[in-house]
């Protein structure tokens, strides 16, 4: 059974409202329909007002009498053996008159069949399944719970969100700095084709391995993908994160690890040549065009560090996409240790504003962020007791 | 038919990242509170999975997740907890209220898709022996 009210497809999130309808309801009175009197008189223990009828005949006859007397049950309970039947009539009963409007009912678990029980929910024809037996001192936890949730439906102005595709949380305002992406990505690849072929080349003949380095990172909505940069390190190199932790420029006994070293011994020439200009990160411009990445965005996190961010506080960066370039790129200038959690809020910062402007101004910089990196040459590894200086990085591994 | 998922969580950060996940299996509605869920529970096609947060923002301390696994209606339904809290207390409370599985945050989304599938195969495996 669908209902109406339920986002359709091409909608963006909804809000339902429904009719606050008026009751003649009785606090905590109820209709018991069946022939047991032990369960009839448990549960007059444990309201104030109560009626008892043995058939659905009867208790039609006896609604239709306390509804005059405006002193409607909010709870009735059928303790009989199932009839599709008698349930509808019932149903119908108690929807025609708007008086019953809050009325919930109970059935005796115990009278259903596996089959009856499967038909009961999948058709929700009643508001709760209980076992009379068994459970009724267990009713009042339950009634409570539905009177909190009617109380806070009225409270909120019962406003009931649901969200049935992403868009709904996102809106649709990503459809422009899409076609900008797709734009400015398709245009450079080819415009950068020939620069891409010599790096090819430069990096076939310094090291044995692969022109290109890939690795899988988390996105937008930690959507992983396969992400690719020029080859800058020697083959193998992921493996040896482990014997180099202690070298790590983040202090990661707090929380979210992240790994950074200064001078690492597993970058090679040409890879040295290509992340201080930034030209190794080139090949994502492939991620952008088939939708993975996008220009302007947060940095594609590896997912030994994606995986400490998913708290409620910090997933937050993971509404906006991963990016070839970014607020934390930028800003990034000046100091080159940004403390974990200030990266985190700048790209919780970006989430949050992401608009075309920034993306522009964002993208103006850039060029002149890859330019101060370019590091003073250095005198080579011998001097070990030279002050090494501090290279802010351009979104390195 | 897919099989569908009901998401209840109030930060839209981890909805959005639940739909991204899952979305490539699964057909994901997600609600941001109790009220939501409930309504959504009540109106709809019962879904084959939930996955939530246990402290809400109109029923918190599990209270949702309390009802939905002590109520005849919705106790066959598989429920998986997201929790904030520390592992003893989710471990404790998840054993007494029979939730299928739990996860603290943070927690690897991956392994998160792997616990779905798992609870969704047996679910099949259910219905057949």
């Amino acid at each position: 059974m669908q209902i109406e009210h339920l986002p359709q497809r091409n909608s963006t999130y909804k809000y339902v409202k429904i009719r606050k309808e008026e009751t003649g309801s009785q606090a905590d009175a109820f209709l018991y329909i069946g022939g047991e009197k032990e369960i009839f008189q448990e549960l007059f223990n444990n309201f104030n007002t109560g009626h008892s009828c043995s058939d659905i005949p009867e208790a039609l006859q006896v609604l239709r009498q306390l509804s005059f007397k405006s002193a409607v049950p909010q709870f009735i309970f059928i303790d009989l053996d199932f009839s599709n039947e008698n349930l509808v009539v019932l149903k119908q009963f108690l929807g025609a008159e708007l008086s019953f409007s809050q009325t919930q009912i109970f059935y005796n678990i115990r009278r259903l069949s596996a089959a009856d029980k499967r038909k009961v929910i999948a058709n929700k024809m009643v508001d709760e399944l209980v076992d009379l037996k068994t459970e009724i001192a267990l009713i009042a936890g339950k009634i409570e719970f539905l009177k909190k949730m009617k109380s806070e439906f009225n409270a909120r102005n019962q406003q009931i969100r649901i969200e049935t595709q992403e868009s709904d949380l996102t809106g649709r305002k990503n459809v422009v700095k899409r076609a900008v992406d797709i734009v400015l990505s398709g245009l450079a690849l080819i415009i950068l084709m020939p620069v891409f072929i010599l790096i090819a080349l430069a990096i076939k003949i310094e090291s044995r391995g692969p022109v290109f380095y890939n690795s899988y990172r988390a996105g937008r909505g930690y959507k992983v993908f396969k992400f690719f940069k020029f080859r800058t390190m020697k083959v193998g190199a992921d493996r040896m994160i482990n014997s180099m932790l202690h070298l790590n420029k983040y202090n990661t006994s707090l929380g979210p690890v992240f790994f950074k070293i200064q001078n690492d011994p597993r970058i090679t020439k040409v890879g040295s040549f290509l992340r201080s200009t930034g030209l190794d990160e080139l090949p994502q411009l492939y991620n952008v065009l088939i939708g993975e990445m996008s220009v302007v965005g947060n940095r594609p996190l590896p997912l030994y560090e994606a995986s400490t961010l998913t708290t409620d506080v910090w997933a937050e960066r993971f509404m906006a996409p991963a990016g070839i370039t970014g607020l934390w790129q930028i800003m990034n200038r000046k100091n080159a240790i940004v403390s974990v959690e200030e990266r985190i809020s700048m790209d919780i910062e970006y989430a949050r504003k992401n608009n075309f402007l920034m993306d522009f101004s964002i993208m103006l910089n850039t060029p002149g962020v890859i330019m101060k990196e370019i590091p003073v040459p250095e005198s080579g590894l011998t001097n070990f007791n030279a002050p090494v200086k501090l290279q802010p990085e351009f979104s390195k591994m | 038919m897919r099989k569908e998922i009901l998401v209840i969580d109030d930060s839209k950060a981890m909805r959005f990242m639940l739909h991204t996940i899952l979305k490539k299996h699964y057909k994901v509605i997600s609600v941001p509170d109790g009220l939501s869920a409930m309504y959504y529970l009540r109106n709809a096609q019962q879904p084959d999975l939930i996955i939530m947060d246990p402290e809400l923002p109109d029923f918190n301390d599990w209270e949702l997740v309390k009802y939905l696994t002590g109520s005849h209606l919705f106790s066959g339904i598989p429920l998986m907890v997201i929790s904030g809290e520390n592992e003893e207390d989710t471990r404790a409370k998840s054993v007494n209220y029979g939730v299928a599985d739990f996860f603290l945050k943070p927690f690897n989304p991956l392994r998160l898709f792997e616990a779905v599938d798992n609870i969704m195969v047996n679910r099949i495996a259910e219905k057949i022996y």
